[in-house]
């Protein structure tokens, strides 16, 4: 355990604060290859706008394409934050501490990055506003709630406010930190934030319990929403894709390409805000091995999912079957999404020795991500392109330039944001880091160090 | 008791801290009388202070009843008010109804849960920090803080400066 | 947390000492009292039901699947309580949760159930339809379904054997060295060479974790393949992928159920009131609630699908595991109703209501309460699957044609279950004579892992989690 090092209170802050107090050059050149990324979207998006929605590669029947993959992979990368914390929360994994915030960012920027993907798809952004407001008291023409469309904003929606609410609470302690450590303005304005926190013992409780009681809400509406956005597709008669196993296929996926982001964001985090003391190879090693659960509960899924195609030996499916499997250019994108999804990254990290390995860490884990981009692609698009019944209503579905670079805008975005915010308050919690260390109790055993921790109890016996 | 004043003993570390709240015990007060301000989270009643019970779960609960019916009354009454068959489902097509339902409610818990925190930890406080607070306490340093009539505050000082409290912060009058 | 006692804190104490447990799981629980002799003789003698309900079953002479409906209820329900208690503690080891140490052994000692399940498996494999004409995983192999379910079940039923037996190991090489009579003798056989040296630990570690990884995998094959083929196969028009995780979700949520209610039992009934504290209840009712929410969530992914898309051969799917005949009027004399709400209401409903309060899922009679009705909602759950499924009579087709009628359950059945409840219990009393229903290896290292001490005006208590 030689790289566990104990830390004051003082080093904390120093630690985790200084990019809220000043802006070093190694955060400054990190925000460039996220800004490059993002200007090149929007330059495409405003092609987009000003031409209509030729420039894309949509074309009867398959009106479904990059966009919407997009939407179903940054909805799935938001479901990490959840899944990190709240689990790690409910299960009390002491590991979890400074992985939960950066995890729990990461879905509210996701989410949001997620949400322009239907606006822009949309092609003409500003009518959206005709379709949602004002709503029709005079007509009283209501929204059909039996629409998974509809369903799906209200599930999004809650997610979001979720989130953005369980961020918000958790940070209080940290807002308080730094209107203690600042003055002037920025004192006046995180004071306000802080809103007159103290640090007593009551309020630290209602932290921790409010901790297990919002994972414990948050975790149901986390499962929903990617359950609901696989019914987007689901509940339609589209073969190949009203398949009952969709949800929790969905949710499974989502969870592993969203814990593959938070490894890629540890990574990142370690490097540019220098979190060596913070974010350790146990860490990297614990992440790891979660995944590699998760990874076969996917498989699994995956192979219901598979195997089930061919169940019941209808054309239609076994249509969209063989365009997967044998036609270019899916037979390559089925075999890279397998590899690198599964078969390269879950060897690797059965060994201990990769687990503790950063940078094999990172590159693996955007393997993944990959894989898993390319499973939304692998399922939503090959449905669609053979939806009817009549072989000539069939067609190949060829992405645009400009959606790709709005694809790659949306990485942008969410490193954009992530690192704005990174500004403003530690991606690592401060008081959370604090209380690791005030928890921990190193027992001598023999010869050798253990970790223990403090755990409060009320029961005269415990094991 | 409009005349109770705080003072607050600024302890280095816990075990000092731990000092100071025995000798308050020896001096005669109890669990009620004193709170404690810290950094970070500390073992429950590591100072040996009394936390009184909260009541959280009321606000989700409540927060959650309130979602439920909410989200019922909007989908039932939209779904009466226009009454148009689509995909051959039911006017009140009811497991579409469970979903929003479903949604709502725990969307209306999460946001009383958020509420009642706030509430719960007696924020937001108006008047910033209080009466008697020190920044070192998210520094790493421990306070004490007595709540107590001002003829007992002396023996109050004497028993936390006994403990070895580097400072100590008294109210403004 | 903290006892205070006027000014002087009391520490609690371990609930035992080492010294303790050698004396208690070592010699006092091996010891077989009255009441042990009993519930052996009667289980034993209970045993011989299921063999003359089977024989019964075959002498009636119709070898129509129709009529072995509720044997196959009684068969999957009993398989799936069975083999999903290994898994609930297979799950936490892996997870390392430090709490389930002195449950693990009550709840792996169910993996002695297998060969049972094996021998009561055959009648299915023997009764059940030829898979041509129908829908089928397996693509019109000629063995299939019989070979490659007999090879799955046979994997899962090894695996768990040899799970058992690598977990026991330790503890069979202390009743060798420190047992009487029989049991030290069988521990003898048993025990072979293990003395406990660094490398046997470090071997025996990785065979845990190794074998556990192996029945997790062989667990959800074998769901896979039997809820496939002895379920959705005779179903024309059910294609419902989600259904084998539903079996085997379901699968787990009752072993849990059923540990829950051993746990209360041997604390009742075997004075282990220290092994199986309101901490051991706590943590299991947590899984069981999530558990219970799965069994809700698995369900809703198939029904919704099912309800919305509203296809004619997805809507008998619903009318024969659901709402029944939607010809009938009266719900309530739908009998494929009845059982769907006898399921979802004590699977789901009534578990959620009650564990949702923390005051009951934070006791010893709340989630032992919960494991009955558990075990009760997931009969009728395997009744309503089973004694549906079995009663279609119909031969391939797009969709299903009518629902047919359920024929009522015999005496036989009544007996095959009796029997392999019995059988199964005689086998796990019978094994508990030789190495107990607490594990002494891991008990004892749950007491090092965990220490008590003073901690500013109070105390805590520190856990260590070794790698």
């Amino acid at each position: 355990m030689q790289d566990r090092p104990t830390l004051t209170p003082t080093q904390i802050n120093e630690e985790l604060l200084w990019p809220v107090f000043s802006f070093r050059r190694r955060h400054a050149i990190a925000f460039i290859p996220p800004m490059i990324l993002l200007m090149g979207g929007v330059a495409a998006v405003t092609i987009l706008v000003y031409q209509g929605l030729w420039v894309t590669g949509l074309a009867r029947p398959a009106f479904w394409g990059f966009f919407i993959v997009n939407f179903v992979f940054w909805i799935g990368v938001s479901h990490a934050g959840t899944m990190i914390s709240a689990i790690l929360r409910l299960t009390q994994a002491e590991w979890k501490r400074p992985i939960t915030r950066a995890a729990e960012v990461m879905t509210i920027f996701s989410l949001i990055t997620s949400l322009l993907h239907p606006v822009i798809h949309a092609g003409r952004p500003w009518r959206i506003i005709y379709w949602l407001l004002p709503y029709d008291f005079s007509r009283g023409i209501w929204p059909d709630i039996r629409s998974p469309l509809v369903w799906d904003p209200i599930a999004i929606t809650t997610y979001l406010t979720g989130s953005v609410l369980f961020v918000f609470t958790a940070l209080i302690p940290d807002f308080a930190l730094i209107r203690d450590q600042s003055t002037g303005l920025r004192k006046k304005i995180y004071g306000q934030l802080a809103l007159g926190w103290r640090g007593t013992p009551r309020q630290w409780k209602l932290q921790g319990i409010f901790g297990l009681l919002m994972s414990a809400l948050i975790l149901p509406v986390f499962v929903s929403v990617h359950s609901i956005v696989s019914w987007d597709f689901a509940v339609s008669v589209v073969p190949a894709w009203h398949v009952t196993v969709y949800a929790p296929y969905f949710v499974i996926g989502a969870v592993h390409s969203g814990v593959s982001m938070v490894l890629t964001l540890m990574a990142l985090m370690r490097w540019i805000f220098k979190l060596e003391n913070y974010i350790w190879e146990d860490h990297f090693d614990a992440v790891g091995r979660l995944l590699i659960v998760i990874a076969t509960l996917w498989l699994f899924f995956f192979f219901l999912d598979f195997a089930f195609s061919f169940y019941t030996r209808e054309e239609q499916e076994l249509a969209v079957m063989e365009r997967r499997l044998f036609e270019w250019p899916f037979n390559a994108i089925t075999v890279i999404m397998v590899f690198t999804s599964y078969i390269i990254p879950i060897p690797l990290w059965l060994s201990r020795r990769v687990r503790r390995n950063i940078p094999l860490m990172f590159w693996t884990s955007i393997l993944v991500n990959i894989g898993m981009w390319l499973e939304r692609y692998f399922l939503i698009i090959p449905a669609i392109e053979r939806k009817q019944e009549l072989t000539f209503l069939w067609s190949n579905y060829v992405p645009s330039l400009i959606e790709s670079l709005v694809v790659l805008a949306s990485f942008g975005m969410v490193g954009f944001l992530l690192l704005l915010f990174a500004k403003f308050v530690p991606l690592v919690p401060a008081w959370e880091a604090k209380e690791g260390v005030v928890f921990r109790e190193d027992v001598q055993f023999g010869q050798v160090v253990l970790p223990g921790i403090i755990k409060e109890t009320e029961e005269e016996n415990v094991w | 008791m409009a005349d109770n004043k705080d003072l607050m003993g600024v302890f280095a570390d816990t075990d000092t801290a731990a000092e100071g709240a025995r000798q308050l015990k020896s001096a005669g007060f109890t669990s009620d009388d004193y709170d404690v301000l810290t950094g970070n989270p500390y073992p429950e009643g590591a100072f040996g202070e009394h936390v009184k019970k909260n009541r959280l779960f009321v606000f989700a609960l409540s927060g959650s009843f309130i979602g439920f019916a909410i989200a019922f009354l909007f989908t039932a009454a939209t779904q009466t008010a226009f009454p148009i068959v689509t995909g051959g489902k039911p006017i009140l097509a009811i497991p579409a109804m469970i979903i929003i339902m479903y949604e709502m409610t725990l969307l209306f818990a999460m946001i009383f849960t958020v509420v009642g925190v706030i509430f719960e930890s007696r924020l937001p406080r108006p008047g910033g920090e209080g009466p008697v607070y020190d920044t070192r306490i998210t520094l790493g340093y421990i306070g004490l803080i007595v709540t107590t009539t001002e003829d007992r505050l002396e023996k109050a000082e004497e028993a936390l400066k006994a403990a070895g409290a580097e400072d100590i912060v008294r109210e403004s009058s | 947390m903290q006892k205070t006692d006027g000014n002087e804190v009391v520490i609690p104490g371990a609930p035992a000492t080492q010294e303790d447990l050698t004396q208690e799981l070592l010699h006092d629980s091996l010891q077989t009292g009255s009441r042990m002799r009993k519930a052996l003789l009667i289980s034993g003698v209970l045993s011989i039901l299921g063999f003359v309900g089977l024989i019964m079953h075959f002498a009636s002479g119709s070898s129509d699947h129709t009529t072995w409906n509720f044997y196959a209820v009684v068969y999957f329900y009993v398989f799936s309580v069975t083999m999903g208690i290994p898994m609930a503690s297979i799950g936490l080891r892996m997870a390392r949760a430090q709490w389930r140490r002195p449950t693990s052994r009550s709840a792996e000692l169910f993996a002695i159930a297998g060969p049972i399940n094996l021998i009561f498996f055959i009648p299915i494999l023997l009764v059940a339809p030829p898979i041509e004409g129908r829908n089928s995983l397996w693509m019109d192999w000629a063995l299939a379904p019989w070979f490659p379910d007999i090879i799955m079940m046979v994997l899962l039923v090894v695996t768990g054997l040899a799970f058992l037996y690598v977990s026991l190991l330790p503890d069979l090489a202390s009743v060798r060295d420190h047992g009487i009579g029989r049991a030290q003798r069988i521990a003898t056989i048993l025990s072979r060479d293990w003395n406990g040296t660094k490398s046997q630990w470090s071997i025996h570690k990785s065979a845990l974790g190794i074998l556990g990884a192996f029945y997790i995998t062989a667990y959800a094959m074998t769901h896979l393949v039997l809820a496939t083929d002895f379920a959705m196969t005779l179903v024309p028009g059910w294609k419902d992928p989600i259904f084998p995780a539903f079996h085997a979700v379901t699968g787990i949520q009752m072993g849990t159920a059923l540990l829950i209610v051993t746990m209360y039992l041997l604390r009742r009934l075997g004075g282990f009131g220290r092994y199986f504290e309101l901490e051991q209840f706590w943590g299991y009712s947590r899984l069981l609630l999530a558990l219970s929410l799965f069994y809700f969530y698995f369900w809703w992914c198939a029904f919704i699908l099912f309800w919305y898309a509203r296809l004619p051969h997805e809507q008998a799917v619903v009318a024969l595991f659901i709402s029944g005949d939607y010809a009938d009027p009266s719900v309530f004399s739908r009998p494929q109703f009845l059982m769907f709400l006898g399921a979802i209401g004590f699977s789901f409903f009534l578990p959620l209501l009650l564990l949702m309060w923390n005051v009951l899922r934070r006791s010893i009679v709340g989630p032992t309460i919960v494991g009955v009705i558990i075990l009760i909602g997931g009969f009728f759950d395997r009744m309503r699957l089973y004694a549906n499924a079995w009663s279609v009579d119909q031969v391939g087709g797009h969709g299903l044609e009518y629902i047919p009628e359920i024929n009522a359950p015999t005496i036989s059945d009544l007996f095959v279950m009796v029997g392999m409840i019995s059988s199964i219990l005689f086998l796990y009393l019978l094994v508990s004579r030789v190495v107990g229903f607490v594990s002494l290896w891991e008990t004892r290292q749950a007491l090092l892992l965990r220490f008590v001490k003073p901690w500013g005006v109070g105390h805590v208590s520190v856990v260590i989690k070794p790698e």
